[in-house]
């Protein structure tokens, strides 16, 4: 059996505000390990942390660099990554802590933990609350119901995407949307009006929609606005703006496969019936 | 921590305070332990104003997701 190596990785999610959505576990491990290297944005939840950690390491200003320097988002990624595999293989417990959940739109806890395992260390993540349940509760609306798809804006503009109509429709990051050289933080009116040419393929200018930021902290509230599709251009957003697209058509019977089911039921049924006559 | 801090951080998991806050935040802030200024200042729920005596800098919420929303290129 193979020796893990001393340092672990545990990547956790502090939720989207403060310690109301953190979960014990998490904040167990933020307390006990030995450091915690975290991209917190929010500066109470920050401040907070850096008082509870034994060892705080913010990794925060990796994203000045890239606003200052111009540089890849991917690079500042694998930066952050290895920032935390570092501390690792000093043979320290280390917690990598982000908001929300961390592997849920967050590739450097997924990167750090692919690496450590592949170097034989232990690693592991435990969830949190992530900006999705946030809106579920916020919007009484339920993924189940309808389905849900669910994808980053601009992924959604440069790639051939099969939208559902049926289903609701989830475009994370609008406030970004477009900026293919992953060097800025940002969108503009021109980037948004391709977003949304690309969207009335499927979806009425007059659709309704709704613009979603989740509260960061106690004193805040969450952020509902419905728009017009069309008006989306020229709407207020921000990094943590969230497009919400309802359904805007009725579910279609899918008449062949119930037909199927039917028989199927019916078949099973007579084969019943013929067991308990011999019986 | 601070006593204004931790207001902040037991406001957002405590349902009590949270309720009291509701109703009436300065008396909560109040019971809570904070000064008459910091009662003031979280009844105004000012953040910036907050994040000065918090000796933080005051920066909106940025998302810092980290997406790889193109792995080809």
């Amino acid at each position: 059996m193979a020796i893990k190596k001393q340092g672990s990785l545990v990547c956790v999610g502090t939720g989207m505000r403060m310690g109301g959505q953190l979960t014990p576990i998490a904040q167990s491990y933020i307390e006990n390990f030995d450091v915690v290297v975290a991209a917190i944005p929010h500066i109470f939840t920050r401040k907070w942390l850096m008082g509870i950690a034994k060892e705080y390491i913010c990794l925060n200003d990796y994203y000045a660099d890239m606003r200052e320097d111009g540089k890849d988002r991917r690079n500042t990624y694998r930066r952050m990554a290895d920032t935390i595999l570092a501390e690792m293989r000093s043979g320290k417990r280390v917690c990598a802590a982000f908001y929300g959940h961390p592997g849920i739109f967050a590739c450097i806890s997924h990167m750090a933990i692919a690496d450590a395992r592949a170097e034989g260390y232990e690693a592991h993540m435990e969830p949190g609350i992530s900006a999705l349940d946030c809106l579920v509760a916020d919007l009484g609306i339920d993924p189940g119901t309808r389905g849900m798809q669910s994808m980053e804006s601009t992924q959604f503009m440069i790639y051939q995407r099969n939208i559902d109509p049926t289903a609701l429709l989830i475009l994370w990051q609008p406030g970004i949307a477009g900026e293919l050289a992953l060097k800025k933080l940002e969108t503009n009116e021109e980037y948004l009006q391709v977003l949304v040419d690309k969207l009335t393929r499927t979806y009425s200018p007059e659709h309704e929609v709704y613009l979603y930021e989740a509260a960061t902290d106690p004193l805040e509230k969450a952020r509902i606005e419905k728009i017009r599709l069309k008006d989306l251009p020229r709407a207020f957003l921000k990094q943590i703006t969230t497009l919400v697209i309802p359904a805007a058509q009725d579910l279609q019977k899918d008449q062949n496969i119930i037909d199927q089911l039917d028989a199927i039921t019916a078949r099973r049924q007579s084969a019943s019936d013929e067991m308990a006559e011999r019986a | 921590m601070s006593t204004l801090l931790n207001y902040l951080n037991v406001l957002d998991k405590d349902v009590n305070l949270l309720l009291a806050h509701r109703s009436d935040p300065v008396r909560a802030a109040r019971e809570f332990g904070l000064s008459p200024s910091e009662q003031i200042l979280i009844a105004s729920g000012d953040k910036q104003r907050l994040a000065e005596i918090l000796d933080l800098p005051f920066r909106d919420f940025d998302s810092i997701d980290s997406i790889e929303i193109d792995p080809w290129r």
